[in-house]
């Protein structure tokens, strides 16, 4: 873990310029070390260094109040006030996030979960409260790499060199968009559901409505890992049924649920409904109808895992 | 204005503002028919389309998604006699 020891071998400064991967602007840190200490645990693969003197203005703001933290970006207006240093972390996630979208605009950002069950990425296009979140604490405690718990980003991929039966190398012109990880921990909110637990799976950092997930490197994505979009999943979770079935999903269902979950910076929505529809159209599409979570683990697996 | 068919539904795309609506099955076949047919002859199909529902029921349905649509900008009303909306793609 280099970049946790290279935060934390700066413990005695006051006022910290730390530059994240993929944004162009540094962050600033006043007063802010219990903050930056969650960060190796939240964003255990998130590239993050000392920013040097050229670049510019931060983007993103934290500083210490008589009453904790304070955090201040385009994206956070007026600032927010967090007397919990992990809550004010878990702001600055979605901040971070929110400043790589600006400043990589060939992106889109997806409010999403994604786990690969073997062969790329399935993703879960869900709105708060489907329970995306602890279905991929299930898939991760049956040796599934999650790949976002929450937001991840689709990004052109780059060219596809492949030998050819003749041994020729082929440069393939890639065919739509594959989704991009962040490495953020995943972030179950608690309680969990009755009969769901974190199973082999480390705990992380929490507090009494959320706790982060300390996974092994095989089982979160890491930072600007990239996976075909294999499948779509919409979850619909009905309190009251047991187990879990997959049903047929169109792709206007999965489109549906997909474009409200947009948030990149873009404003050409003809450009962005044609690359989300070329890749919903080239995806296997399902709806996951559950009420137990570990069901739905096991069935997603069962069709799907490889 | 765009519009876009997948499967069963229509994508209404607003270039201007960004902003992306969707009609599930019977809107977007109640904004077919809307391009070529004022609100009566509309309502006059789908309720041969659909017999056990009353016409005063379809009637209401259609008026709220017209209603609707024009609040969102994507339908304009048609001043010219005859036809009552015109689609605005």
């Amino acid at each position: 873990m280099a970049v946790a020891m290279t935060l934390r071998a700066r413990k005695a400064d006051n006022h910290r310029m730390l530059a994240f991967a993929g944004l162009a602007r540094p962050v600033a840190f006043s007063g802010c070390e219990p903050v930056i200490a969650h960060l190796d645990a939240l964003l255990p693969s998130w590239p993050i260094g000392e920013a040097g003197g050229e670049d510019g203005t931060p983007v993103i703001a934290l500083a210490r109040t008589h009453a904790g933290f304070a955090l201040a970006s385009p994206w956070t207006r007026p600032p927010q006030p967090f007397a919990d240093p992990l809550d004010a972390a878990c702001a600055l996630i979605v901040d971070l996030v929110h400043a790589h979208a600006a400043d990589n605009p060939a992106t889109l950002c997806l409010h999403a979960a994604a786990a690969d069950l073997g062969d790329g990425a399935t993703l879960f296009p869900c709105p708060h409260g489907a329970g995306k979140s602890t279905l991929v604490v299930a898939l991760a405690a049956r040796d599934r790499t999650v790949f976002a718990d929450d937001v991840l980003a689709l990004a052109p991929p780059d060219d596809v060199l492949r030998f050819a039966p003749s041994g020729d190398l082929l440069r393939l012109a890639p065919s739509g968009d594959v989704a991009v990880a962040f490495g953020i921990a995943p972030r179950p909110r608690l309680p969990l559901p009755p009969g769901v637990g974190f199973g082999p799976l480390r705990a992380g950092p929490g507090t009494r409505h959320y706790r982060y997930l300390s996974l092994k490197p095989t089982l979160l994505a890491p930072f600007g890992a990239t996976a075909p979009a294999r499948r779509f999943v919409i979850l619909d979770r009905v309190d009251d049924a047991t187990g879990a079935r997959l049903t047929r999903a169109g792709a206007d269902d999965i489109l549906k649920s997909l474009i409200p979950r947009n948030f990149g910076p873009g404003r050409d929505a003809v450009a962005i409904f044609a690359r989300l529809r070329h890749l919903v159209e080239d995806a296997e599409r399902a709806r996951l109808v559950y009420g137990d979570c570990d069901a739905a683990a096991d069935t997603l697996i069962a069709a799907f895992g490889s | 204005m765009i519009a876009e068919a997948v499967e069963r539904s229509l994508f209404l795309i607003d270039p201007e503002t960004g902003a992306i609506f969707h009609l599930a099955a019977i809107g977007a076949a109640t904004w077919d028919l809307l391009a070529s047919r004022d609100l009566d002859a509309t309502t006059d199909l789908l309720a041969q389309a659909f017999p056990d529902t009353p016409r005063a029921t379809i009637a209401a349905d259609v008026t709220a998604l017209v209603d609707d649509l024009v609040a969102r900008g994507l339908l304009i009303t048609e001043p010219a006699p005859g036809r009552s909306l015109a689609k605005g793609v």
